[in-house]
């Protein structure tokens, strides 16, 4: 019994008093006064008519009373509920505190203010407060301390399954903190998800009931993190609570949640989202363009963010990267090239420094304002520079080919890759067969050349090489293309890496008459599919001015394209399966060259939809205008003499353009008049006609296929069906295959890796050792200094050392070089050792080293964004763990403390009280018959009228007259 | 100007001046020799049955005594001026039992009249101001039966006699009040004026029958029901032992609970008397012990007015 009270002698005393309403009524019973009184009639006639209710009502605040003491003494007693122990954890209890030390802990938002990053306020919450808290409990307590990141057991680094976790004593706190002194932010993302697995984990040693469980979960609480894992957070909280385990979720991040403040405040942080080459190989003395993407997770603007970057720990002063503004909330892409030479830092390896081709360009966010992570303001990147790129260019056999003569199929080819602007590159040349016999990887791209047929297995060779290597294939269809095995193995319905089917039979060729009709026409005779296609890859660098680069080839290639003819091509449709792929698009297509009197039906079509519909007043001013060019479409339509098509083209553009001469307000905005809703229909008519009349047949058409690019001409790259490449427009010529070739061997560039993803490289099956060596390579640019100071690079292990090893794997028809250790943010180089094949010639060594690269940086998408979760979402997310704690909140700390929970602790008692005390008091002024100054004249009025010395209103029959009144 | 308190007549009206005069008779001689001077010119002079003379009528006068008859001869007003009647026989009737005796002591330290106190004052005084006019009037005290009996006479003398009677007649027993009214009925031979001071505290059957026996005897009865202000208000509070007086049974109780109750009963009560006397023709007077007693001088001399002017032919 007085096990229930934490003061139970104040509880003995509360029911002694319980008894003083009831002594007090004894009492009163024994004190009376006595009164002799003759109108005792009445009053016995009122006792007996009021008894039973005055009975009731005396006896109800009576109780109400002893409810009252009895609260009273109950709450000073300190109730502790009907099972006392319930309250009170009786058993041991292991405490498993799950640190997140992932790099958004590094918020240095607070330290600004004096504070600490959120990571020193973990470790300060759980050896300061946490465990003197734990450590207060009258049962045995213990202690693993797991670190998020990794799930690594901090109290026992060896990881013995044996080790009993740690008793939570004064020694105990203070081993904890040597362990966590040396402990920092690590760069690796991760979910809470796997803490809360590992914790569970921790208890799974755990026999039946015996040991209580409580989890405590350390972190900065993002919305990011909680967002993304919301429902495996949810089912990872409820696998532990079903088991009975108490889960603590204390939010350490500063400014500290408050009740009134359910999104709290946050810090501004801006970081690097991704950096990325669009070349991963390039010979040297090349360029090669990066896309920096900059994030501001932030919510207040920033202005002049610059980017300082590196090429192997050496400042780049040719590069300039400038955000003027960056909004909160927002990311920001900029390009910059760099030029892979010495004067930049680049090198391209030796024999001795076979590594040395891997150049790591690193770039790091300068003038960043209030940024709360440092880490995210990293980014590397690797680019192997070689001496010379290697092209294989596959054609028909040399007697054939004819490659020294400018009618061979591949002569143009060999003359812009050995003689003109492409000299980075280094030509080899070969048949289908060798397709079988290289190594395809060691190109940058490989080129078909009107090749008549392929095998199954050089179909095959060709499509690992661009699925799977990220190598790029330029095909260009000639007069000997086999279209029957090129439809079954290179297209094969659509699975093959030949982005269409080709038509049974190529075009033939032109008449006099026709080239004549073509040469008198001034029109160009490429045409740019549609405008986005000059943003592709394949084009951009055409159709996209960049600092340092020729503002004017586009315009130079363009006129080009007029005075370029081409007299035979493939006519492949623009119907299939191929139109709605969304990885295949045709970038330069043919006019087209069909009678223009094969239109004139549309045009009458066209005219009448419009004519149906422009009637009304509102159409009157543009009524003129549409006139006059439908007019003049029909005219050429009809026209006797077979205009070229291209001038109905034109002028079904000048029908859909709005303003036909810029500036001059007075003409109809056309715009307006394709806008009204009763012109849809006329619109997509004359939209249909207008391209249908322009483009002919595609001629260029680019694809991704897998990690890599294939790019497909309808035309060879010799006469007689085109003279393009030898002709007139070989400006044009030189600089699309430029961007060809740049596009065909920028394939292979690296994906945005983070830190921790694993990293899968396929190989082909028996031809590696099954053991590769890995190594690590990164600069860090925090501590680069204004200047020239270039910083030294950090390698793990460092030269001389043997690397680390990693294993490779056969599956799926292929060895895989599995890698999942990257800790750091840089370059990861892996050394295999390739085996020579009975294919191989004779002279090739035995083995043959070979060098991989792979970056893996920051997870600035994951990290970046310190936006916190809603107080409210803890509820919802993780759904049965105790209410979110602020590091300011200590108060919950006494539940740690085993400090048994009373009563008082409530608030439903205090409200009860009150509540009692409330209908008390109501019964007491109800009962306490204060006389009221109406009760008299109410209840008895005839008494009423004589206090009042006057004469009582009759009520009924016959009254008196009114007596007189005193002294009257 | 301020009267100061000596110059005012009816300062001997106020119960709480007349209890600090101990002498019942001085008590009544101040009292109507107050009450008087505060009628000023008081008409009350001069009734009679046998006519005398006629004087010229002055502002103030009873209309009803202007002798129209001269009027229509003269045209002048003039009233009938008649031999005053000195065999007006008056009694008054006092409860002298128990329950008169309420609070007594109280009264007495607070220096105020109990229910009996007042009552014999207000009968000594009744008894003075008629033989003061030269009427005739008798006392009869009773309780459970009649104690004392004063017949009427109107010599000056006779005043000791009544304050003999008053005083000695200590309040006791049981009221039985038709017993007592027909005795009072049996001695007073020829037709009277009939003033019952009494609280009435009985059963209100043999009460209403005494009183119209006295109404049968073509007495004018009038009725002063006398209560303490304590009976009319209840204004007790705390645990209080009520000990019935007149063999009534003791209550403790809390007196806040039962007051409504109680006042419910009393209006009850006072109506049941108020219409049972008005339906057989007496008058009745609520009278509380604090109330000026001019209050039933009034009420009394109104009565004997009415008394003697009802054989009176005009």
């Amino acid at each position: 019994m007085m096990s229930f009270f934490l003061n139970p002698w104040v509880m003995a005393a509360g029911l002694g008093l319980a008894a003083t309403p009831v002594i007090i009524h004894l009492i009163n019973r024994i004190r009376f006064r006595r009164v002799q009184w003759a109108a005792m009639e009445f009053l016995l006639k009122a006792q007996k008519k009021m008894r039973r209710k005055k009975v009731l009502e005396q006896l109800l605040l009576l109780l109400l009373r002893i409810l009252l003491v009895v609260l009273a003494g109950l709450l000073l007693s300190r109730f502790l509920g009907s099972d006392p122990s319930a309250s009170k954890e009786t058993r041991p209890v292991l405490h498993v505190v799950v640190l997140d030390d992932t790099p958004s802990m590094g918020d240095t938002g607070a330290a600004a203010a004096g504070g600490k990053d959120a990571f020193a306020r973990a470790k300060s919450m759980v050896t300061d407060k946490l465990l003197p808290a734990v450590a207060k409990a009258s049962t045995p307590q213990t202690l693993r301390l797991v670190r998020l990141s990794d799930g690594a057991d901090l109290l026992n680094p060896s990881a013995n399954p044996d080790r009993p976790a740690d008793a939570i004593t004064t020694q105990g706190i203070e081993a904890v903190k040597a362990a966590l002194a040396a402990e920092k932010p690590s760069p690796l993302h991760a979910s809470v998800v796997p803490g809360l697995k590992r914790a569970k984990e921790m208890f799974a040693g755990l026999k039946g009931n015996e040991t209580a469980r409580v989890v405590h979960l350390v972190s900065d609480m993002r919305s990011a993190d909680w967002t993304r894992d919301a429902e495996a957070i949810t089912q990872a909280v409820k696998e532990l609570t079903d088991e009975g385990v108490k889960v603590h979720l204390i939010d350490v991040a500063a400014p500290g949640r408050k009740v009134d403040r359910k999104s709290p405040a946050y810090s501004d942080n801006v970081g690097i989202v991704e950096l990325k080459p669009r070349n991963r190989v390039t010979a040297y003395e090349k360029e090669v363009e990066f896309d920096i993407r900059v994030k501001n997770y932030g919510s207040t603007d920033l202005k002049d963010v610059r980017a300082d970057v590196f090429v192997n720990g050496a400042t780049n002063h040719f590069v300039n990267v400038r955000f003027d503004t960056l909004p909160g909330g927002q990311e920001a892409t900029q390009t910059f090239t760099v030029t892979f030479n010495s004067t930049q830092g680049a090198t391209t390896g030796t024999r001795e420094d076979p590594l040395g081709r891997f150049n790591v360009v690193t770039a790091m966010l300068d003038n960043t304002g209030s940024d709360a992570i440092a880490a995210d303001n990293v980014r590397h990147a690797v680019v192997e520079v070689k001496e010379k790129l290697s092209v294989l260019l596959v054609t028909r056999p040399p007697d054939e080919d004819k490659p020294t003569s400018k009618d061979g199929d591949s002569f143009s080819l060999r003359l812009l890759f050995e003689e003109t602007k492409l000299s980075g590159t280094e030509v080899v040349s070969g048949t289908p067969a060798d397709l079988d016999k290289r190594d395809l990887r060691e190109f940058s791209s490989i080129y078909l050349v009107n090749i008549p047929a392929l095998t199954a297995s050089q179909v095959a060779n060709l499509e690992r090489y661009v699925k799977v290597d990220g190598g790029g294939v330029g095909v260009f269809l000639g007069p000997n293309v086999g279209v029957e095995n090129y439809n079954n193995l290179a297209y094969r319905k659509g699975e093959g890496f030949l982005p269409f089917p080709l038509p049974p039979e190529p075009t033939p060729p032109l008449t006099k008459e026709q080239k004549k009709k073509r040469d008198d026409t001034l029109a160009k005779r490429i045409l740019l599919r549609d405008a986005a296609a000059k943003s592709h890859p394949a084009l951009r660098g055409i159709y996209e001015s960049k600092a340092g680069a020729d503002k004017d080839t586009a315009i130079k290639v363009e006129l080009s394209f007029m005075i370029t003819s081409i007299d035979q091509h493939w006519p492949v449709a623009r119907i299939g399966k191929w139109r709605e792929d969304r990885s295949i698009q045709e970038l330069y297509c043919l006019p087209n060259d069909q009678a223009i009197s094969e239109f004139e039906a549309r045009v009458k079509k066209l005219t009448e939809a419009i004519k149906a519909k422009y009637g009304e007043a509102k159409f009157e001013k543009y009524r003129g205008t549409v006139d006059g060019i439908l007019s003049r479409m029909r005219e050429l339509a009809g026209d006797p003499e077979n205009p070229p098509l291209t001038e109905l083209a034109r002028e079904a553009d000048k029908l859909l353009s709005d303003q036909i001469s810029e500036g001059d307000a007075s003409e109809a905005l056309l715009r307006e008049f394709w806008s009204q809703p009763e012109m849809a229909e006329a619109r997509s008519l004359a939209q249909a006609l207008r391209d249908s009349s322009r483009f002919g047949d595609p001629l260029y058409v680019a694809r991704k296929y897998g990690s890599g690019r294939v790019a497909v001409f309808t035309i060879p790259v010799s006469a007689p069906w085109t003279n393009w490449p030898l002709g007139p427009g070989l400006a044009g010529w030189v600089a699309v295959m430029t961007e060809l070739q740049k596009y065909l061997s920028g394939g292979s560039t690296d994906e945005n890796r983070t830190i921790g993803s694993p990293l899968d490289l396929p190989f082909e099956l028996g031809r590696y050792k099954p053991e590769a060596a890995w190594s690590f390579l990164t600069y860090d640019a925090a501590t680069a200094e204004k200047g020239n100071q270039k910083i030294p690079p950090i390698r793990d292990p460092v030269p001389g050392q043997p690397g680390k090893k990693v294993a490779l794997d056969s599956r799926d028809g292929a060895m895989h070089l599995g890698f999942g250790d990257s800790k750091r943010p840089g370059v990861y180089l892996f050394a295999l050792t390739r085996l020579k094949r009975d294919t191989d010639p004779t002279s090739a060594p035995s083995e043959r080293p070979e060098y991989h690269a792979a970056v893996f940086n920051f997870d600035t998408e994951q990290e970046g964004d310190l936006k916190r979760v809603h107080t409210d979402d803890f509820a919802r997310t993780a759904k049965g763990a105790e209410e979110v704690h602020s590091l300011e909140d200590d108060a919950w700390l006494g539940v740690l403390e085993q400090k048994p929970t009373d009563l008082s602790s409530g608030r439903w008692i205090y409200l009860l009280i009150l509540c009692v005390l409330i209908f008390e008091q109501a019964l007491a002024v109800r009962l306490s018959y204060h006389n009221r100054p109406d009760e008299l004249e109410m209840f008895a009025p005839s008494a009423a009228a004589a206090m009042a010395g006057r004469t009582v209103v009759p009520t009924e029959g016959a009254e008196p007259a009114a007596a007189a009144e005193p002294g009257a | 100007m301020a009267k100061r308190p000596e110059d005012d007549p009816r300062r001997y009206l106020d119960p709480q001046v007349i209890a600090r005069i101990s002498q019942l008779d001085l008590r009544a001689r101040s009292v109507v020799e107050g009450f008087l001077s505060g009628m000023h010119k008081s008409p009350v002079y001069g009734q009679s049955v046998e006519f005398v003379q006629h004087r010229e009528y002055m502002p103030g006068d009873d209309l009803r005594r202007i002798d129209w008859k001269v009027w229509s001869r003269s045209d002048k007003f003039v009233i009938k001026q008649y031999e005053a009647e000195t065999n007006l026989r008056s009694y008054v009737v006092v409860d002298a039992s128990e329950s008169m005796l309420y609070g007594a002591d109280q009264h007495r330290r607070r220096g105020t009249l109990y229910k009996y106190d007042y009552t014999a004052t207000a009968a000594a005084c009744l008894a003075y101001l008629t033989t003061k006019q030269q009427d005739s009037c008798g006392l009869i005290t009773f309780d459970e039966d009649v104690r004392e009996v004063i017949p009427p006479r109107s010599s000056a003398r006779h005043m000791d006699a009544v304050t003999k009677a008053l005083h000695v007649s200590k309040p006791k027993a049981k009221t039985d009040p038709m017993k007592i009214m027909r005795r009072v009925a049996e001695s007073m031979p020829s037709r009277g004026l009939v003033a019952v001071f009494s609280d009435f505290l009985c059963d209100r059957e043999p009460l209403f029958k005494g009183l119209e026996m006295l109404r049968h005897r073509r007495h004018d009865v009038m009725v002063f029901h006398v209560l303490d202000d304590d009976e009319l208000t209840f204004p007790f509070s705390g645990m209080t032992k009520f000990e019935g007086l007149e063999e009534q049974p003791h209550l403790l109780c809390e007196p806040r609970s039962l007051r409504d109750g109680y006042l419910e009963a009393l209006e009850e009560y006072l109506v049941e008397v108020r219409r049972g006397c008005t339906k057989i023709g007496v008058d009745y007077n609520l009278v509380r012990t604090s109330d000026y007693l001019d209050a039933v001088l009034s009420r009394f001399l109104f009565q004997r007015m009415s008394s003697r002017a009802a054989p009176v032919r005009r």
